[in-house]
Parts: C-alpha cells; sequence; structure tokens
C-alpha cells in the first residue's frame, strides 16, 4: 500500500489558542484571596473566592493583578508580605497557585507586565528606591533595581508597548520618572525624569505606545504625556486634563486607543466615579465625559498604583474594583457598560475587591496534527483516504468537549473551508474517505471546550 | 433480460436445425478459476454453470449458444476489509468442430461472448461497478455416449476477459474445467 505523508502547515503557537470570553480576576485585599468573574454570561457568573489562605497570611494585603499576555498567569502583589505570586487562571474555573516570588523587604504594589510577555516590573508603595525586575520565562528569580534618580521612589509603574519605555511616577516627590529597560531586563538605563502637575498615582499607557496618561487624585487632574521613542518621554501637547470633580486613581484605554476611562475616588465615602478621555492623539487629551455614571463602590482616598479598572478587549465593557484603602461592606465589583456607561454592581463580587483585570479564555487548539494519505484498493478502482491525527493539547484546563474538523480544496480560499464533523473529545483521528486521485484537501481541526468556545484551528494538508 | 438471450438464440437456429443433422443440448457445472491475482485473493476461485443448445449442422461443424452463471463470490476487501460481492455471467455464441470416433467425441469450438460482472462492496466510500465487456473465448473437450441420444462431457474453456470499467484494468478471465451431460436427437 503506497503510502503518501501530508506535511504540517506550520502555525505558530499563538495561532494555535483562540480567545472567547472575557474573563475577570479580582483580587480581595483583606481577605486575600481572589474571585473570576465569566463576563461571557449574563448575568456575569462569578467564581470563588480562591485561594483563601494561600495569598499571605493575617494583616497582610494583596493589591495588584497584572495578566500576562498569553492570558495564562496572573501576578498579584502581596505587599507586607513582600510577595509576588503568580496564579496560572488557563482554567478560569479553577485558578491555581503556580508560584511565588518573595522580594525581600521589598513592598510589591503595582505590576506592569511587558507585552510580549518577557518580564515583569514591580513597584515599591512604601519608602524604598527600588524596582523589582521578573523574568517571566521562569518566574524563578528577580533582579531589584535602584533608581539612580536621588531621592526618588516609584509607587506606581508602567511599561510602554515598545517592551521598552518604562514609565514610573512618585507620589511624594510629585516626579515622573522614566527609562528604558536594559538588555538583560534586569533594570532601567538612561533613567530620567521631570516634575509632575501634582501628586502622580497611576499610569495607564495607549494601546499604540504614544500617550501616557498619569492619575493625580490631589490635583483632581489626568497628567498626558508622549512616548517619542524608546525610553524617552515628553509633556503631553494637552498637558493635563482637567474638570474632574473627584480624584482620578484609575485609567484605562479602550483597545483601540481612541478613549480612555478614568475611575475617581474621593475622601467622603461616596460613591465612586466614572468618566472617560477622548484621546485626539499622540499626547493630546481632552474630558469626554466627566463622571458619566457612579460606581457600586465606596471610596475613603485611594491607593497608589492599584489598577481598579479593566477595559474587555472588545472594548464593549468594562469592570472596576475599588482603590480604596477602606473597605466598605456595601462595596462590589462594577460591570459598566461602555455603550451607555451604565453600571450595575456584580453582587457576588466581595466587598474588598480591590485590584481586577481582565483576560481571554483561552482554548487550544489540538496539537502534533498529522495527515496520512492511503489507497484503499478495491481492485475496480482506487479509494484515497486522507487520514488525520491530533493529540489533546494539555495546556487546556478547562475541559474539552470534542474536536471540529474543516476542510476546503487545497489552494482554495480560506473562505471555503467547510466543516466536515466533530469527534468526540476522546477522538483523536478521523478518516475523510472516498476521494478521488489527484484531488487534495487541506484541514482545520480545533477544540471545544466544554463552555463551547472553539480554538483557533491546527491546519493541515497534502 | 440477459437470461433470456439463449433461448432467443436457439429459437433463431431452429429453423437452421430443421435442416441439420442433429440438434443437442446440456448443461455443464464446474470450476471457474479467475486469472487475475488480486480477484484471486479477494474473491477466489467458484463454480459456473452452463446450459447450452448446439447444432452439428454439416460433418461436425457445430454451432450453439449458452449462458454462463453461477460465479458469484463474496470475501472482504481493502484496508477496512469491508464485504464485497462479485458477480459475472455471460451470453455466449460459438462454432467448432467435433469428430465422433465410436462412442466419444471429442470437439473443439471458439466462441464469443458478453460478459456481465458486477461488484458491490458495503461501503459508503465504494461505487458499485456494473458493466459488461464483449470477448472470444476457446474451448475444447470430450463427449462419450453411454447410450445412444446421451452423452457426458468434458470441456475446459478458457475466457480472456481485461476489463476496466473505472480507473483500473483488471482480468476476470480465467478457465472453465466443467462436466456435463446432454441430449442429442438426429435427423
Amino acid at each position: 500500500m503506497k503510502k503518501l505523508f501530508g506535511f504540517v502547515l506550520f502555525i505558530s503557537f499563538l495561532g494555535s489558542l483562540a480567545f472567547a470570553g472575557p474573563w475577570g480576576i479580582v483580587v480581595n485585599v483583606s481577605s486575600r484571596n481572589i474571585q473570576t468573574i465569566d463576563l461571557g454570561q449574563s448575568p456575569p457568573k462569578v467564581y470563588g473566592p480562591f485561594l483563601t489562605g494561600s495569598l499571605g497570611t493575617s494583616g497582610e494585603e494583596i493589591l495588584d493583578v497584572a495578566i500576562t499576555p498569553d492570558s495564562n498567569y496572573a501576578l498579584i502583589s502581596n505587599f507586607q508580605g513582600h510577595k509576588v505570586y503568580r496564579i496560572d487562571i488557563s482554567d478560569p474555573t479553577n485558578p491555581v497557585l503556580a508560584g511565588s516570588l518573595t522580594l525581600g523587604s521589598f513592598y510589591p504594589e503595582d505590576i506592569a507586565i511587558s507585552p510580549n510577555g518577557q518580564f515583569a516590573v514591580i513597584s515599591d508603595g512604601s519608602y524604598n528606591r527600588e524596582l523589582a525586575f521578573i523574568n517571566l520565562s521562569s518566574f524563578s528569580n528577580y533582579s531589584l533595581y535602584t533608581m539612580t534618580s536621588s531621592n526618588l521612589y516609584a509607587q506606581a509603574v508602567a511599561i510602554g508597548n515598545d517592551n521598552s519605555t518604562v514609565i514610573m511616577c512618585d507620589y511624594y516627590t510629585k516626579r515622573i520618572v522614566f527609562g528604558r529597560v536594559n538588555a538583560s531586563l534586569t533594570g532601567l538605563v538612561s533613567e530620567s525624569n521631570f516634575p509632575s502637575d501634582g501628586y502622580p498615582i497611576n499610569i495607564s499607557i495607549s494601546p499604540d505606545g504614544s500617550t501616557v496618561l498619569i492619575a493625580n487624585p490631589e490635583g483632581s487632574l489626568v497628567g498626558v504625556y508622549q512616548i517619542i521613542g524608546p525610553g524617552n518621554v515628553v509633556i503631553g501637547s494637552t498637558p493635563k486634563v482637567t474638570g474632574f470633580h473627584e480624584r482620578p486613581q484609575s485609567i484605562a484605554f479602550s483597545p483601540d486607543g481612541k478613549k480612555a476611562y478614568v475611575v475617581c475616588s474621593n475622601t467622603s465615602g461616596s460613591l465612586l466615579t466614572f468618566s472617560w478621555l477622548q484621546v485626539n492623539g499622540p499626547g493630546n487629551v481632552t474630558m469626554g465625559g466627566e463622571r458619566v455614571t457612579n460606581l457600586h463602590a465606596y471610596a475613603y482616598y485611594e491607593y497608589f498604583g492599584i489598577d481598579a479598572l479593566a477595559v474587555a478587549p472588545a472594548g464593549n465593557y468594562a469592570i472596576a474594583g475599588n482603590p480604596s484603602s477602606n473597605v466598605d461592606s456595601r462595596s462590589r465589583v462594577s460591570l459598566i457598560n461602555l455603550s451607555n456607561y451604565q453600571a450595575t454592581a456584580i453582587d457576588a463580587t466581595q466587598s474588598d475587591a480591590k485590584g481586577v483585570a481582565l483576560f481571554n479564555e483561552i482554548v487550544f487548539a489540538p496539537t502534533n496534527a498529522g495527515l496520512e494519505r492511503k489507497t484503499n484498493n478495491y481492485i475496480f478502482y482506487k479509494e484515497y483516504i486522507n487520514s488525520l491525527t491530533w493529540q489533546a493539547n494539555s495546556k487546556n484546563k478547562i475541559p474539552i468537549s470534542k474536536y471540529r474538523i474543516y476542510r476546503k480544496t487545497k489552494d482554495a480560499a480560506d473562505s471555503t473551508y467547510q466543516q466536515l464533523t466533530e469527534v468526540d473529545a476522546s477522538v483523536f483521528q478521523y478518516t475523510d474517505r472516498g476521494l478521488k486521485k489527484n484531488v487534495y484537501y487541506t484541514y482545520r481541526i480545533t477544540s471545544i471546550n466544554n463552555r463551547g468556545l472553539e480554538s483557533l484551528p491546527t491546519e493541515i494538508g497534502n | 433480460m440477459k437470461k433470456i438471450y439463449p433461448f432467443i438464440i436457439c429459437f433463431l437456429l431452429l429453423p437452421v436445425a430443421v435442416y441439420a443433422i442433429d440438434f443437442s443440448f446440456g448443461f455443464q457445472a464446474g470450476l471457474r478459476t479467475v486469472s487475475d491475482s488480486a480477484i484471486k485473493d479477494v474473491y477466489g476461485n467458484g463454480l459456473c454453470y452452463f446450459p447450452y443448445a448446439a447444432i452439428n449442422v454439416f460433418k461436425g461443424f457445430t454451432i450453439g449458444a449458452g449462458y454462463e452463471f453461477g460465479y458469484s463470490r463474496s470475501g472482504t476487501i481493502g484496508l477496512y476489509e469491508e464485504a464485497t460481492t462479485l458477480k459475472v455471467t455471460g451470453v455466449q455464441a460459438f462454432v467448432g468442430f467435433q469428430y465422433s470416433v465410436s462412442m466419444v467425441t471429442p470437439y473443439v469450438f471458439v466462441g464469443f461472448g458478453s460478459f456481465s460482472y458486477t461488484q458491490t462492496v458495503e461501503s459508503e466510500a465504494a461505487q458499485t461497478v456494473d458493466a459488461t465487456k464483449s470477448t472470444f473465448f476457446v474451448a475444447g473437450g470430450l463427449k462419450i455416449y453411454p447410450m445412444k441420444n446421451v452423452y457426458i462431457s468434458a470441456e475446459v474453456k478458457y475466457v480472456p476477459l481485461k476489463v476496466k470499467p473505472i480507473d483500473d484494468e483488471v482480468d476476470l478471465g480465467g478457465l472453465r474445467l466443467m462436466g456435463g451431460l446432454g441430449f442429442t436427437f438426429g435427423y
């Protein structure tokens, strides 16, 4: 029997996974646990709390959360415990602690992860002039970098989309500090700084890496800056956005970078408010709508650096925790519909929810797909067969319920792919029979998890 | 429909028979071998049957016709060993010479036949093969007359039958090793 082996078309790692969701993750500061929120359901379904007892001891607070670009891990800072936790969130319904680093006497506060996922920079929320750099490929060690700018601290930190520019802000000295990451990802070079208009407390960088917004609660303003090159930051053409009646604390850009959203705190125990800014261009930002809605959390001052606002990748929703340094039992995480700025409380969340982040649920495509061309001799004629095989992707934590197979004629447009069949998750092969001589096909195989979400395809052809 | 061909041929031969020396009909049965190794592997050799009628028109020259049937074999085929059946039948006309020596009459024939063959496979991926192919053949044998009008026969026939209904050429031919019983009516 003559057998012809097909060849696998290389698909990049990212090409093997698909995003759906999104999901939210919430850090509950004083109960030291997390919750996840399935925003794909209406109303959002809250899971957890998880990891109670694993994220520090009594008196410690977990503050900020940041998600790796592949949505596999969340990093969470424990201020008093001097720790950074890594949580495996590939199954959002069952987050698992996947390591921790104790950073000496460092007080982890704000976490920034580089867009390429290679490293994280963590600020010290205390009076400490160090930044912690963590190589995320191993998450086994860290480097402390002492800022060269004299008498400066860094309570909040952000990384530009060039994976190089790092911006910090120092509330106490009212300065913006910036520099480039060194080649070993352990510190900064060309560090520089300039004064801030007021007390900077938190930083957000636009998706295109050009515009920097810095929340300034004391001045009730948002500072506007522009990144003009790696590690090179200038004051924006609109230096600041004023007109806030309250205290900007967290800022998040829309995915297209045309808007930015602001959560404002206060000192009176009133509800947080939500405003939005119009991004007119790099370093050019104006007020869009101030206090367009109230959020469902009560504010009493605010933490440094905690990112209490996250926008969904599709740009349709945001969730907001509470950056307040106090806990009000009435507070809940808010879900904000960004098309009409209606905010609803996500009831099952806890009152001490602080840092929030959004991430996409991942379904990984099957791996090691193979194709064997077989010939079945019926004597008077031959039947040609494409025998497909694949393996389960061990990265899938949410159970896979089935695999879906698509087919198109070789060299035809991708739009001509048609679904051939679905097979049970326990089946790892499919035989496409009855094929004609000299007619060849390309196949796509996807994973479908038990929530009905489909991965990107693994592609194979002959 | 094809099964009535021998009778039609016999009917057409009747006017000739009126002037014939003798008229005979008989029935043979025996082994039908297959030449093609793939056919042999899947379906194997089988039995076949051959009723016929013949007329000795002049000094041993004979013409006749018959219908071969009975080769219907089943087996399993292909990678998945799916059930399959092959059936071959054929309408045949022949002309030959026979020479009587006492009780024994040896004979040789050449003929022309139209063979129908059908292959079915129990698979959704398979297609039914149903086709017809005509071919010449040769045969030789002996008739032994233990009684005046009754004979028993032994015959070897070779039918070459290469067919290509779809993609691949296959030799459906082979030998027929048959014995039979016949009756002769002289005028």
